[in-house]
């Protein structure tokens, strides 16, 4: 159970995990997502860039590209800065 | 910064799991002493037709369906809780910034799934502890009016109200670590849907 995630939430988990070539079925499987809004999502990903298809025999492989780690970095940065700045739950 | 919060992120998984574990524990011992409570209680004015047992025996009976509850959401907790911790042991030793935030982010998603189980707990919690320091207080309240001359049950009696007020001094303890818990994760909630906006913009841009 992957709980309740944000789109850009979403699509850093499908970007990290596509940092090496993964089939559509891994990456659903993965990313907790159903086909159809994993296809959803890729196309998106796709359409800005930040993913490509790469096609081996008969079978297609999704790749983070280049393009995207301007979007990876700054979701770490601002996550990394809001969990930094933000009170420490202790007991 | 990387090192800083994964330092923050283990001591507050850690605390969090302690949390949930006495929570689990406190919740079981409530459920079993509601039990005690109200069957013992129903069994004295049964068999002695006290009616002042039925009081404690109606705290008892009262509290078990919460007891039951405050238990349930506290293994569904740690269920959540578990999962992040076992993903925390995976990349424990090569723990960099994309681990770090890739557990951060399934961290948030497990807080806002488990949001309304949380203030349900903190509900239940504070339910069950009041019933219990009313029983506790009961307790002390018949041990003034009828001072047992019998030294066993005069100590007996005192430790039927400790226990009784002690679980209810944890079950308040814990709603306000549970409370505290949650804040922190809101105001990140909150950061998050700031995050969200220059994350969007960015995207806008290609």
């Amino acid at each position: 159970m992957r709980g309740k995630r944000t789109q850009y939430e979403i699509f850093w988990e499908i970007l990290t995990y596509c940092k090496t070539p993964r089939l559509f079925t891994s990456i659903i499987q993965r990313c907790d997502l159903n086909s159809k809004i994993g296809q959803e999502y890729l196309n998106f990903l796709e359409s800005k860039g930040y993913i490509s298809r790469m096609n081996e025999g008969d079978r297609t492989f999704f790749l983070t590209t280049h393009a995207a780690h301007e979007f990876l970095d700054l979701f770490m940065k601002l996550y990394l800065a809001l969990f930094n700045n933000s009170p420490e739950f202790k007991i | 910064m990387e090192r800083n919060a994964e330092i923050k992120f283990a001591r507050e998984l850690k605390s969090f799991y302690s949390l949930t574990f006495i929570s689990l524990v406190f919740g079981a011992i409530a459920m079993g002493l509601s039990v005690a409570l109200g069957v013992t209680n129903i069994l004295t004015f049964i068999n002695q037709w006290s009616p002042v047992s039925l009081i404690p025996a109606c705290i008892g009976f009262l509290a078990f369906p919460f007891t039951i509850k405050w238990l349930l959401s506290g293994v569904e907790i740690m269920d959540g809780v578990n999962e992040i911790k076992d993903e925390y042991s995976k990349v424990k030793k090569g723990a960099n910034g994309e681990a770090l935030t890739t557990l951060i982010v399934r961290t948030m998603a497990q807080y806002r799934a488990k949001k309304s189980t949380i203030s349900k707990l903190i509900l239940l919690c504070k339910v069950a502890a009041i019933c219990f320091i009313i029983n506790g207080i009961f307790v002390l309240i018949q041990l003034v009016l009828n001072m047992p001359a019998d030294g066993l049950l005069l100590a007996t009696s005192l430790v039927a109200a400790l226990i009784n007020l002690g679980i209810g001094a944890v079950g308040l303890y814990i709603p306000r670590s549970f409370q505290k818990y949650s804040s922190c994760w809101e105001v990140r909630i909150q950061g998050s849907t700031l995050a969200e906006k220059e994350l969007s913009s960015l995207m806008e841009g290609k």
